[in-house]
């Protein structure tokens, strides 16, 4: 490992995946899966391996603030990590009879109806004034500044998401935080927050597998990580002091690229 | 202070300490070019989640909050079945 420019090219790219990672509740592998197989010509289970490092290090340097300042609905987030870890192994499994271009192109299509949706429908205080659901009250899942909707549809995209980031590589955190703000009506901020939270636990056994067979090297995980951590700190900052209304935008942007991501990958495969 | 409260104290401190650690033997690795140093921090940043699942299960056994560390064990059990098929999540 040396400092030269491909390292740090890695680190930069990997500050700025923390940063928006951290703000939107996504991993950050639409940053750093490009930055190393298209700049810098890194092999893509290599950079996988490294995306699921990203993960790792956002998820947990974010968390911890986001866990300190009450914003991670942490009960949620165990009950849907449930979900999401289950539909990552019926993914797994269902992976090698599917068509894959089939699959990029439909979810691309999808992420691109939601957007629009997201863009839309963006009342910060709807979540106040919804119902909480039965299994929501039994598992004290609410708090005071808002009820949890929908909990067994906020389970179905939950597998979901699972499903999807096991076939695709990449869309788990989105599904996450469209099913937590859409469908189970948590404020955007709780969203983001929930959902970068559930994302290690999905990504640690990915990261393992990944480990084991050698893809996680030193030269491109050591920097993703140190970069990682440094842009979700800074990520978990801005996150505090940001209106609702700009994270969702922001959101709805990155939410976009992914949708485009997703179809240009499926029409090129 | 509530159980949840504390809760939220002590698993802010874990993440804050277990990702001070592994970042630390990661930025180590980086200024001296010890891979295996490198491979430490790896390591620890993949064990973080584990041991935080594991710690909210037991933290909601011992306050009697059994649905929830039900809950989080049953997540142990699905991460490390998920590991063992050697399935790739992002």
């Amino acid at each position: 490992m040396n400092f030269d420019l491909n390292s740090l090219i890695l680190l930069f790219a990997a500050i700025v995946a923390g940063l928006i990672g951290s703000l939107v509740g996504l991993g950050g592998g639409i940053i750093i899966i490009p930055t190393l197989t298209l700049i810098l010509g890194v092999d893509i289970h290599f950079a996988i391996g490294a995306s699921l490092v990203s993960v790792l290090a956002n998820s947990a340097a974010a968390a911890s603030r986001y866990v300190k300042e009450k914003i991670t609905n942490i009960r949620l987030a165990v009950l849907l990590e449930l979900a999401s870890a289950s539909g990552a192994i019926i993914g797994a499994l269902i992976a090698l009879k599917t068509p894959p271009h089939f699959l990029f192109i439909l979810f691309g299509v999808m992420l691109i109806v939601c957007s629009v949706l997201m863009w839309k429908g963006s009342d910060p205080n709807l979540s106040q004034k919804n119902e909480a659901h039965p299994l929501a009250n039994k598992l004290k899942l609410n708090t005071p500044e808002y009820n949890v909707s929908r909990v067994p549809q906020g389970l179905a995209v939950m597998t979901l998401a699972g499903i999807v980031s096991a076939l695709m590589g990449l869309g788990g955190g989105i599904f996450k935080v469209l099913a937590l703000d859409r469908l189970m009506k948590l404020p955007i901020k709780a969203s983001t927050a929930t959902s970068n939270f559930m994302l290690g636990v999905t990504a640690a056994a990915g990261a393992a597998t990944y480990f084991l067979h050698g893809y996680i090297t030193a030269p491109t995980a050591t920097p993703v990580a140190i970069g990682n951590f440094v842009g979700a700190l800074i990520g978990s900052r801005l996150m505090m002091i940001l209106p609702d209304q700009v994270i969702r935008k922001v959101f709805v942007v990155v939410l976009t690229l992914i949708a485009l991501q997703m179809i240009w990958k499926g029409l090129s495969l | 202070m509530t159980s949840e409260d504390k809760l939220r104290k002590q698993l802010s401190l874990f993440l804050r300490i277990a990702v001070s650690i592994s970042i630390g033997a990661l930025v180590l690795s980086y200024l001296t070019h010890s891979v295996d140093l490198a491979k430490v921090g790896i390591v620890l940043m993949i064990l973080i989640p584990f041991f935080r699942v594991i710690y909210m299960c037991v933290f909601y056994f011992f306050h009697k909050d059994r649905t929830l560390s039900a809950l989080a064990f049953a997540v142990l059990v699905i991460m490390s079945l998920s590991f063992l098929v050697g399935q790739i999540p992002v």
